[in-house]
């Protein structure tokens, strides 16, 4: 028979887990539900549902993709050049979402941008069932912010479970506005900081 | 792992008789026995053509023929030797031995070659008179290779399992060979030993540990460890040159300021006392040590010092330590990831030939005998991927191209290829046939992808393990003081998203690919040289300052500039031009494998509409796809060789799976991690640290990432300042919360981790399972160990072990050590 003290520890792992659970902040989304593994996904049509490709704004905003839509080239971290894009639905898809884009810069060869295990939050009006995936990052190999800059990106996009799947074509243009380079630990900002 | 010395005397002692049939001569109750590859966790098995990896070579005394391990791959081992005859140089026979030989020592008196065969528990005798097998020796599990002391009655066998060198004597003729006498399972080593050599006057025994870092000298008489030398790098390989051992390793440097950060080599001073700050800048080098006095005589490094980034670091720059570089005179070492060295008389003095795995290279050096200096020959390309083993022909070099099924016959004085053999198995036509190859050609041979020529992944990322050291890395916010333990790409598969901190997964971590070849070294993509932005014909029409400043694209070399002062002085050219990044690749891609396109097998271009899919370029996003592809499908973990059924195990398994210990819930089987494969609890696939994380003086978390890094990955997560103290307090200081911000990391699989090295938590902290587990002052451990198992002071918070005794923790690592 183990004495309080021990069984307090013994369970601290326990305890431990359910705290990451919480701290993990899951609840606060509504991620794509566990993966049904009854449902024979071999066999079967995917479910289609609707989607939109888009872009967030600073404050929040969704913009669906146009060919006028401005898609925010980003130099990150290390010098890798990339954008993030957002695909909206009003149905919440079952099971693990993977997001495919295949995007083609003007007359370049098409190249694919892949995310597994997408996470989808609420957005809008909650009541219309509206959600929002987590940014989905499109990295352009070259490097090269000017040479992609002020060019039309057609994207091809599809997100899906095993049992549901939504496609979309859009295009976006490619701008540079934020001046900054965000290659290491402090963005790296020509005088004062973010210019316009 | 290591244990008490056991000689269990001539009358115990097995005997194996040439003529004999196969369980003649062995100990009563043994029988030979293999181990299996271990089966993948989850997922299907991917259909991979079977290679045979030639590596190690031995070469007849007459040099009339050589014989060639093929041991396959951990997935799919060999068991089979090619013999091939020199003269003719066509592959004469192929003999069976055990499975996956890994070492070939041929007896002094010339006639019998003992076979290691690393997975199973004997070693082959093979007849060179024959070409047959005449004997199998019971050997531990993992025996991997061997040298014959010069009058041949005693052969010293290198254990990876049991991180010692057995000591057989030997009794052989011309007719028979036996094994009359043995030490096993032997002086105790540093981790993983893996090659052995012994000095020409018998005195001496030089054992290398590829994992632990460490060369041991032993006296061959006596068996006894004389000197462990800390290489500071994985050792690759040891060759006598009269006292002195040449060693075949890296850099020493784990990239802390020098004395700053953890105290990763256990000197009791912070720091590794080594210069270097950045991973990238990982230097080739072969030490010399005089076996005498174990202390090292020379260090030879890379012969460039490069690059735009800055990552070599500069001997100039006092800020990183430069001056602690070897001196310009040494920096001789002319290829990457020096492999095995073969030594040999030579024009009346003493040779010493190098092999480079990950440069498709090998070079030669003069040895003084007086002094140990190498002085440095040519280096050669080779004519296979993956140049190996070595050995000597008369007026002949022979190296085995490991990942090309090859053996090269080299002029010895010229390096001149005279002949390429195909040894291994080529059905599935020449490597790489598919983009699964190509992705393992990237992890093996990748230096040409690099922008000084000399890195890869097979550095750090060496055969089955990890490796005994923590290295700084430039993701985290603290780049010069906290470490990340480097992870075995060996089953990788199993626990993802990767890394420790789950921020990427084979679709996303190009990071790791990116220190090999940062954008700024390129002219085009270089924001140093062109802030506003290259001009839009820059790649097509490059402008004048593509061709002045200094940088691979220059037509000066590989050499670069730093605030206007030329590194030209320190580097030796090494010419290699493009515009940006993705042209470097596929003229690399090209140049190493001949075509600049993948498959199309695992890598493709796929519609998000039709699910057409067509290959696509071999350029930076096309490479690194394909390394993807191939971790994903090739490399399984080693064999298990423990007893997983003892008492021990059995008790130890109940406590892992108990409530009260908690270790399977984030450690559940089958992979024994928490990924995106398999979660059964459904918890969190990142949660914040368990053990108290490391801080500095003023109390900030040193495992904290940058915000850059953070930005770019999003799979990556850590407490930002503002969600831990409020807005207003971090807009005055965004590091005014860093002793409380957390970064969140996965959980590493635990399946493979008796090969592990005993560098674990996620910085390497805890040296061994014992740390690992055991909360602070815990019975368990040891006088000279420390409990991390404990959370700023609550203990249990790494699983509950606190109410175990020390027999029942014990219990548990004999447990782990199964998986």
């Amino acid at each position: 028979m183990r004495n309080s003290n021990m069984s307090r520890r013994a369970f601290l792992p326990i305890t431990l887990v359910a705290a990451l659970l919480t701290l993990a902040g899951l609840t606060s989304l509504t991620a794509c539900g566990p993966e049904d593994e009854s449902s024979d996904v071999e066999e079967t049509e995917k479910e289609p549902f609707s989607c939109t490709l888009g872009v967030v704004s600073p404050d929040g905003e969704f913009t669906a993709l146009g060919p006028t839509t401005k898609a925010e080239l980003q130099f990150g971290f290390q010098g890798f050049l990339f954008t993030e894009l957002y695909m909206r639905t009003d149905s919440v898809p079952e099971g693990p979402c993977d997001a495919l884009m295949a995007v083609t810069v003007d007359g370049d060869d098409p190249f694919n941008a892949k995310q597994g295990n997408v996470t989808l939050a609420p957005v809008g009006v909650a009541e219309q069932g509206e959600q929002l995936t987590e940014p989905i990052l499109v990295f352009f190999s070259g490097s090269d912010p000017s040479a992609m800059e002020g060019r039309i990106a057609a994207i091809q996009a599809r997100l899906e479970t095993d049992i549901a799947v939504c496609t979309v074509e859009a295009s976006a243009l490619l701008v540079d506005e934020d001046a900054c380079i965000h290659t290491g630990a402090e963005p790296i900002c020509p005088e004062d900081g973010v210019t316009q | 792992m290591n244990s008490e010395l056991r000689c269990l005397g001539v009358a115990l002692c097995l005997v194996a008789m040439w003529g004999c049939k196969d369980d003649a001569g062995k100990s009563e109750g043994w029988k030979p026995r293999s181990l299996s590859a271990a089966k993948l966790a989850m997922g299907e098995e991917p259909a991979i053509p079977h290679r045979d990896r030639p590596t190690e070579i031995a070469v007849t005394a007459d040099g009339a023929k050589a014989y060639v391990t093929l041991p396959g791959i951990v997935d799919d081992p060999s068991d089979q030797l090619a013999v091939v005859d020199l003269s003719s140089r066509t592959v004469t026979k192929r003999i069976r031995v055990g499975r996956s030989p890994t070492g070939l020592a041929l007896h002094p008196g010339g006639r019998f070659l003992l076979v290691l065969n690393r997975f199973s528990n004997f070693a082959s005798v093979v007849d060179t008179v024959s070409d047959t097998v005449v004997a199998s020796i019971p050997a531990d599990f993992y025996a991997t290779k061997a040298a014959f002391t010069p009058d041949g009655s005693r052969v010293f066998v290198t254990n990876r399992w049991r991180d010692a060198v057995a000591i057989w004597d030997v009794a052989a003729d011309s007719a028979s060979f036996r094994i009359t006498g043995r030490i096993e399972p032997g002086t105790p080593v540093g981790t993983n030993p893996r090659d052995v050599s012994v000095s020409a006057d018998g005195q001496y025994v030089a054992v290398g540990a590829l994992t632990g870092m460490e060369l041991s000298i032993l006296d061959a008489q006596s068996g006894a460890e004389l000197h462990r030398v800390n290489i500071g790098a994985p050792v690759s390989d040891v060759a006598f040159a009269g006292r002195f051992v040449l060693v075949a390793t890296l850099s020493a440097s784990t990239h802390h300021e020098a004395l700053e950060g953890p105290d990763t080599n256990g000197d009791g001073i912070p720091g590794d006392g080594t210069p270097n700050t950045n991973f990238q800048d990982l230097q080739n080098e072969i030490a010399v040590v005089d076996a005498e006095t174990g202390k090292q005589v020379w260090r030879y490094t890379s012969d460039t010092i490069c690059c735009k980034d800055y990552r070599d670091v500069h001997p100039d720059d006092q800020d990183r330590h430069g001056d602690l570089l070897p001196p310009r005179g040494a920096w001789t070492v002319g290829g990457a990831l020096p492999e095995q060295i073969a030594v040999l008389s030579h024009g009346g003095g003493v040779r010493a030939w190098v092999t480079y795995s990950a440069s498709n290279q090998a070079q030669w050096f003069d040895v003084d005998l007086a002094s140990g200096q190498l002085i440095a020959g040519e280096v050669i390309d080779t004519a296979g991927h993956n140049p190996h083993g070595l050995a000597f022909a008369p007026n002949a070099v022979l190296i085995s191209h490991r990942l090309s099924e090859t053996l090269g016959i080299y002029d010895l004085n010229s390096g001149a290829l005279a002949d390429v053999v195909t040894v291994g198995d080529v059905g599935a036509g020449a490597f790489p046939a598919s983009d699964i190859e190509i992705g393992e050609l990237f992890n093996f041979v990748t230096a040409p992808f690099s922008v000084d020529g000399d890195q890869a992944c097979s550095q750090c990322h060496r055969e089955g393990s990890n490796i005994n050291k923590a290295f700084s890395m430039p993701l985290t916010l603290y780049p010069g003081v906290s470490s990340r333990m480097t992870m075995a790409y060996r089953g990788a598969r199993i626990t993802r998203p990767w890394f420790l901190e789950s921020a990427m997964d084979e679709n996303n971590f190009r990071p790791v690919i990116n220190e090999f070849a940062r954008i700024e070294n390129f002219c085009c993509t270089d924001y140093t040289l062109w802030p506003n932005g290259a001009p839009a014909d820059c790649e097509t029409n490059p402008p004048p300052e593509c061709a002045t400043e200094l940088g691979p694209y220059s037509p000066d070399g590989h050499v670069a500039s730093r605030g206007g002062e030329s590194h030209a002085a320190y580097g030796a050219a090494r010419p290699k031009s493009a515009p940006t990044r993705d042209v470097f690749y596929l003229e690399a891609a090209n140049q190493v494998m001949g075509r600049n396109m993948s498959f199309g097998d695992g890598v493709f271009y796929e519609s998000p509409l039709t699910g057409e899919q067509e290959p696509v370029p071999l350029n930076f996003d096309g490479i690194t796809r394909a390394l993807g592809v191939f971790l994903n499908a090739r490399p399984r973990l080693l064999p298990n060789p423990n007893d997983l059924e003892s008492a021990s195990v059995r008790r130890g398994r109940a406590i892992f799976e108990s409530a009260e210990a908690g270790c399977s819930i984030c450690h559940p089987a089958p992979a024994f991690a928490v990924s995106t494969m398999v979660n059964p609890f459904g918890i969190p696939l990142t949660f914040g640290p368990v053990v108290t994380p490391i801080r500095n003086a003023d109390g900030a978390n040193l495992d904290l990432l940058a915000a850059g890094f953070l930005d770019t990955f999003p799979l990556a997560e850590q407490d930002s300042c503002e969600a831990v103290c409020g807005p207003d307090v971090c807009a005055a200081n965004p590091n005014a919360c860093n002793s409380i911000r957390n970064v969140r990391f996965g959980a590493t699989t635990l399946q493979g981790i008796w090969d592990r090295a005993d560098k674990l938590l996620h910085d390497g902290r805890a040296n061994g399972l014992r740390e690992a587990l055991c909360t602070p002052g815990h019975p368990a451990l040891l006088p000279t160990e420390t409990g991390y198992n404990e959370l700023d002071g609550i203990v249990d918070s790494h699983g509950g072990t606190s109410h175990l005794s020390a027999s029942q923790l014990n219990d548990l690592i004999a447990y782990l050590k199964t998986l």
